[in-house]
């Protein structure tokens, strides 16, 4: 049951893959942008944060059920 | 989860009030931020001197961030923005201090998330009214009701969520670092600490004022 438990933490890791996606996406527009536009790129990097901060909160959660599975093992 | 650490209790009216050790931090946190403001904003000059021109760049910096973000007739949300930018950042780094950051409690956080959106509820309804408060949760179109209320019960759960996530992977990561160093943990955490500690905390509190900032104008204006 405890290495079920490990596996499925392993799992949820995973889930990671879609904010890393997220973010890589957010910042390689947002530095095109940039490259493009030097003057606007106070408003671009703040929405740039903003958009991370929202793919990234994908990748936290994965992130909290990896650690509450991990904290079932009780070895 | 673990157990928050529980330094003494109170009794009152019969229960024992548990006092955590975050808790504690955060009176503490409260403290010098009261301190410092009393004490650096008494006999303020129209030609500042050194600690007044430190204050105002913070002050002005503030202004500015919610000027550009909110806009100008928002001015009045700076003494809020302000505080919870000391107070997160306070949180965030304790690390550095050989403590564990307050927020890698999710009580703590949740707590702050509450507090943003008991602000942006009253701000909205300050604005509308509470008819037009109500009315809004039909916009744009009527089905749309439970998806309206569900977005406004789920924003501070996430915002919480967000913060507390980030600064307990921090933590854990930093914990782990130090037990596999061992006796040898010199100079290795220190690139460590500056990235989980100085650099996560202020992102995750740019990015918690910032996500407050958007929220409250974007539901004011519904």
């Amino acid at each position: 049951m405890t290495g079920l438990i490990a596996i499925g933490a392993g799992i949820a890791a995973l889930g990671c893959i879609g904010g890393a996606i997220g973010i890589g996406n957010a910042t390689g527009k947002a530095v095109e942008a940039m490259g493009r536009q030097p003057e606007a790129s106070g408003k671009i990097s703040s929405a740039m944060i903003l958009g991370c901060a929202l793919a990234e909160a994908t990748a936290i959660y994965a992130f909290l059920i990896g650690l509450l599975l991990v904290f079932k093992i009780t070895v | 989860m673990e157990e928050a650490k529980i330094l003494f209790e109170i009794p009152l009216f019969g229960y024992n009030i548990q006092i955590a050790e975050s808790i504690v931090l955060q009176w503490f946190i409260i403290a010098v931020i009261v301190i410092l403001s009393i004490l650096l904003t008494r006999n303020l000059k129209k030609e500042p001197d050194k600690k007044q021109t430190v204050v105002e760049m913070f002050v002005n910096g503030v202004s500015n961030v919610v000027r550009t973000n909110m806009g100008e007739s928002y001015l009045g949300f700076v003494p809020f923005i302000g505080t919870l930018v000391l107070f997160l950042l306070l949180m965030n780094i304790f690390g550095l201090f050989g403590l564990e950051p307050p927020t890698r409690e999710y009580p703590v956080t949740i707590a702050m998330g509450a507090i943003t959106f008991i602000v942006i509820q009253a701000y909205a309804i300050k604005e509308h009214g509470l008819i037009g408060y109500f009315i809004g949760f039909t916009k744009p179109i009527v089905p749309l009701l439970p998806i309206n209320i569900m977005e406004r019960i789920m924003l501070p759960v996430s915002l919480s969520l967000r913060l507390f996530g980030n600064i307990l992977a921090g933590t854990v990561i930093m914990g782990l670092i130090y037990e596999s160093l061992g006796k040898f943990a010199i100079a290795v955490p220190v690139p460590l600490h500056f990235y989980f500690d100085l650099f996560d905390g202020t992102i995750q509190m740019v990015i918690f004022v910032m996500l407050t900032m958007v929220n409250i104008k974007l539901i004011a204006e519904h």
